[in-house]
């Protein structure tokens, strides 16, 4: 301390021998025991759990609303984050869609009488799809060929057959996709019941005209023979046309049997 | 470790306490669970350290609870001591730290007061000092106004040039330990003791430098 003294310029040994005679301060004299009541203080276990718990619990709070807010954003999205260009294409089933309100709607007859001033009768299926739009939402636009055809279409929008090779013909009829016979519900023909009666023969001007008639079928086993006419079931006057509700049961038949009409029991 | 307590052991049948062991005895044996060592280097120290940290932060009460608790992280942290460095150096380390620290808060205190919003600081353009205005709180130690005068132009010093002219000057610490206190070089313990000097000169009236 002397030699850097006296190496120092006077002003600055003057500052530095004033500061080396300022005063001491002193500990007080319970220092040491303060010391050690500090050491014993921190030595002991703390007892403060909520220090652990209440971040823990923090945490576990936030990873739970994190979830929740996920799961709602994900149900969420479930309904309403459609993209319109799919909805346009590919319209949704019928269940999952919101139905429009009517108001926004044409009126039917308002509708069709316009499309039949304007087009022709190729176009009645048009006026029928526009024209009962809540009745059928959930139809896919068809082409005009499958309108007439009355098939239906793939995802991509072309026509979809029984025999893919079969080429789709427009001028084909519209066939009957109901389940045939008396037990699935709906109208059979009368053709298909007198075929299930166990006739077969052709439609001419007064009635069907049988030309086979098997032994175990119904109608052979209630007396009709081969060159009977049958005019009517159970007093149903038999034409092309003529339908009959699947499921009911047939109890009498008429013929027309060498220019005399004859009713003839059905026995079950 | 074991030596250390053949030492202890030698000097106690010796006839020899614990004050006449060196500083790393005594933390050596302090690290082991000894108490009496523990507070041996409590005596030796306790003022020196209170006196560093009363003129760091002119502010008695505060410059105890500071070396209080300088010794108790002393003692937490005894077994990561080595014997590299010089016993006093370490110990003043944490003071220095302490304080600085303390300091720092002093001053986020200070920014964040209403008071110190509406102060008019606007032409002091050295370096916020929070101990600037505070009076002294134990005028026993400065009751003359020589000494008043020092302290407070000493409180008035940035921190980087407060620790190192109060451990030279006050503490009589030399260059090379007041380096490793800081850890600093040696040209730059220097240069800051020589500018905290100036500053003090310019600060203080040369009647109080007894330059009249």
């Amino acid at each position: 301390m002397t030699n850097e003294l006296e190496e120092l310029n006077a002003e600055d040994r003057h500052v530095a021998e004033a500061l080396g005679a300022m005063p001491r301060a002193a500990a007080p004299t319970d220092f040491n025991h303060k010391v050690r009541g500090r050491i014993a203080a921190r030595k002991q276990p703390s007892g403060s759990g909520w220090r652990i718990f209440v971040p823990a619990f923090a945490a576990v709070f936030l990873v739970a609303l994190g979830a929740v807010l996920y799961l709602g954003v994900l149900s969420s999205a479930d309904v309403t984050d459609v993209p319109p260009i799919a909805e346009a294409s590919t319209p949704a089933p019928a269940s999952n869609r919101v139905p429009e309100p009517s108001v926004q709607l044409p009126e039917p007859t308002e509708v069709a009488s316009t499309v039949n001033e304007d087009t022709p009768a190729p176009n009645d299926l048009v006026t029928e799809r526009v024209a009962s739009p809540q009745r059928r939402p959930e139809r896919r636009p068809q082409t005009p060929a499958q309108i007439n055809d009355g098939g239906s279409v793939d995802r991509a929008g072309s026509p979809v057959t029984s025999n893919p090779d079969r080429p789709v013909n427009s001028n084909v009829s519209v066939p009957d996709m109901r389940p045939p016979g008396f037990e699935g519900g709906g109208q059979v023909d009368s053709s298909e019941v007198l075929s299930l009666m166990g006739l077969k023969g052709n439609f001419q001007a007064d009635g069907f005209l049988v030309s086979n008639a098997e032994a175990s079928g119904a109608a052979a086993r209630a007396g009709v023979r081969v060159g009977d006419v049958v005019e009517s079931l159970d007093g149903k006057k038999i034409e092309p046309e003529t339908r009959f509700a699947s499921g009911s049961e047939i109890r009498t038949i008429s013929v027309k049997r060498n220019g005399e009409s004859l009713t003839l029991r059905i026995n079950r | 470790m074991a030596s250390v307590e053949r030492d202890m052991d030698k000097a106690r049948s010796g006839g020899q306490t614990a004050a006449a062991l060196s500083d790393h005895e005594l933390a050596a044996a302090a690290a082991g669970g000894d108490e009496a060592a523990f507070g041996e280097l409590m005596d030796r120290y306790r003022n020196p350290i209170t006196n560093f940290l009363y003129r760091f932060l002119n502010d008695y009460e505060e410059a105890v609870d500071l070396a209080q608790e300088t010794f108790v992280r002393l003692y937490f942290a005894l077994d990561r001591y080595h014997a590299g460095y010089a016993f006093s150096t370490y110990l003043y380390r944490i003071a220095s730290n302490l304080a600085i620290s303390e300091l720092r808060k002093r001053k986020r205190r200070r920014l964040f007061s209403l008071t110190g919003l509406f102060t008019d600081d606007a032409s002091d353009t050295a370096e916020y000092q929070p101990a600037d205005g505070r009076r002294l709180q134990d005028a026993s130690f400065d009751d003359d106004q020589r000494s008043a005068a020092i302290a407070k132009a000493i409180a008035t010093l940035p921190e980087k040039y407060r620790v190192p002219i109060i451990l030279r000057d006050i503490e009589e610490m030399s260059y090379d330990e007041i380096s490793q206190v800081l850890e600093i070089e040696l040209g730059t313990t220097k240069s800051r003791i020589n500018r905290a000097r100036g500053m003090l000169r310019e600060k203080l009236d040369k009647e109080i430098l007894g330059l009249k």
